[in-house]
């Protein structure tokens, strides 16, 4: 009796230990958001707040589905090996006061002093953030393989920034350790952030259930 | 009859004895409560050892030796452009001799705008590295500060002083320094 008493505590201590598995997309996303669960991290300085989300293979196998109305496996299947062979983020920019909406509280005119600073900020976001953008851990530093600025046609006060490393490189030089992603900014003022993440965070994200 | 009235009545001298024992009772219980139910808050005002913080924090570290891979690289780019002008130099110098007046004329040319080059590079790179060092520096400070507010505001501190070597805060009892944890804190916070 005691021994059946036991066995069924521990298979409910189990249970309550699983993290989620298969989520409906928008408690999927809740999870993504939520700071607890280590997918996103946020910093703020100089009246910029800066937040980076690791966007797993689920979530963007999701989104390029949604695009395309399609829900088929194989399809899916197919999608889930070509971002499996990456590691996405998002890197999102924000002034922290002013007056969300207008053009003049935008991110992209905090500190400038005349046309030519904004342009040298609108090139280096554009084209040059994997200068400043690495995932290292105390076996080694990479760069990423693509970064790639939203265009927001101006109606966001804000800038996000997709962030794509190479699983293969990570894999080879990181060597499946807990990394920190490191932004050495040079526009804002802000200095140098550098953004924990726990690899058993990365492993545990759950799956977006299809209907 | 005198006795009753008497002991019914009691005289001045003793009600102004029991009057002024309650006012000491009610004195001594006043200052009693001030002295240890309404003592000023500790935590209202609080100071931090500012170099010590701005010389410790992690994220101060890491500008720096980021800043000196930097400047060591930029280094490095003058040293070869320096030693490819020395080479030069030396090379005239031994040519100098054999060479007729128009061509050394012209080499010369050539060697004082490589000199030209080589300190207009040298002070660009000051230029740059002053730059750079400030940017990185007013990058550290402005995290430190935003990290102070979040910190205070949680902890409840109504004012964080910072001493400075110009010495703002002359004096603060240990007990209102919160340097350490405060460094334990903004350490954490920036590997988070």
């Amino acid at each position: 009796m005691k021994t059946k008493i036991a066995n069924i505590i521990l298979i409910l201590l189990v249970l309550s230990s699983c993290s989620p598995s298969d989520l409906a997309y928008k408690d999927y996303l809740l999870y993504l958001n939520n700071p607890d669960n280590g997918l996103i991290k946020e910093r703020q300085a100089n009246d910029i707040v800066l937040k980076l989300k690791y966007l797993p293979i689920d979530y963007l196998v999701h989104q390029d589905l949604k695009k395309d109305g399609i829900v088929e496996t194989e399809i899916r299947d197919s999608l889930e090996e070509v971002y499996g062979n990456s590691l996405t983020f998002l890197l999102n920019i924000s002034p922290k006061s002013g007056k969300q909406g207008r053009n003049d509280n935008s991110v992209m005119f905090k500190g400038i002093d005349g046309i030519e600073s904004y342009k040298n900020r609108a090139i280096q976001m554009n084209f040059s953030m994997s200068e400043f953008l690495s995932l290292r851990n105390k076996n080694g530093e990479i760069a990423p393989v693509l970064c790639n600025m939203e265009n927001t046609y101006d109606v966001s006060t804000s800038r996000s920034i997709y962030v794509v490393f190479s699983k293969e490189m990570v894999d080879r030089e990181l060597k499946k350790e807990d990394w920190e992603f490191v932004y050495e900014d040079q526009l804002f003022e802000t200095g140098i952030h550098v953004f924990s993440f726990d690899k058993d965070d990365i492993a545990q994200a759950p799956v977006i259930e299809y209907n | 009859m005198l006795l009753i009235r008497r002991l019914s009545y009691p005289p001045l001298y003793m009600k102004l004895n029991i009057v002024s024992i309650i006012i000491s009772l009610l004195t001594l219980g006043i200052l009693l409560f001030i002295t240890f139910f309404n003592k000023p808050s500790s935590s209202d005002v609080v100071f931090v050892r500012s170099q010590v913080v701005f010389e410790q924090y992690d994220g101060m570290k890491e500008a720096m030796r980021v800043f000196q891979e930097k400047k060591a690289s930029w280094q490095s780019n003058l040293d070869t452009l320096n030693a490819d002008y020395q080479k030069a130099i030396s090379a005239y110098n031994l040519e100098s001799i054999k060479l007729p007046d128009s061509e050394k004329i012209a080499r010369e040319e050539v060697l004082k705008r490589q000199y030209q080059n080589v300190s207009k590079y040298a002070q660009m790179l000051e230029e740059k590295a002053g730059d750079e060092d400030q940017m990185l520096t007013q990058g550290v400070l402005n995290q430190i500060d935003e990290f102070i507010k979040e910190y205070a505001q949680k902890k409840g501190y109504k004012i964080v002083m910072g001493t400075t070597n110009s010495g703002n805060v002359l004096y603060g009892d240990e007990s209102l320094d919160i340097t350490d944890e405060l460094l334990d804190a903004l350490n954490k916070n920036y590997h988070k």
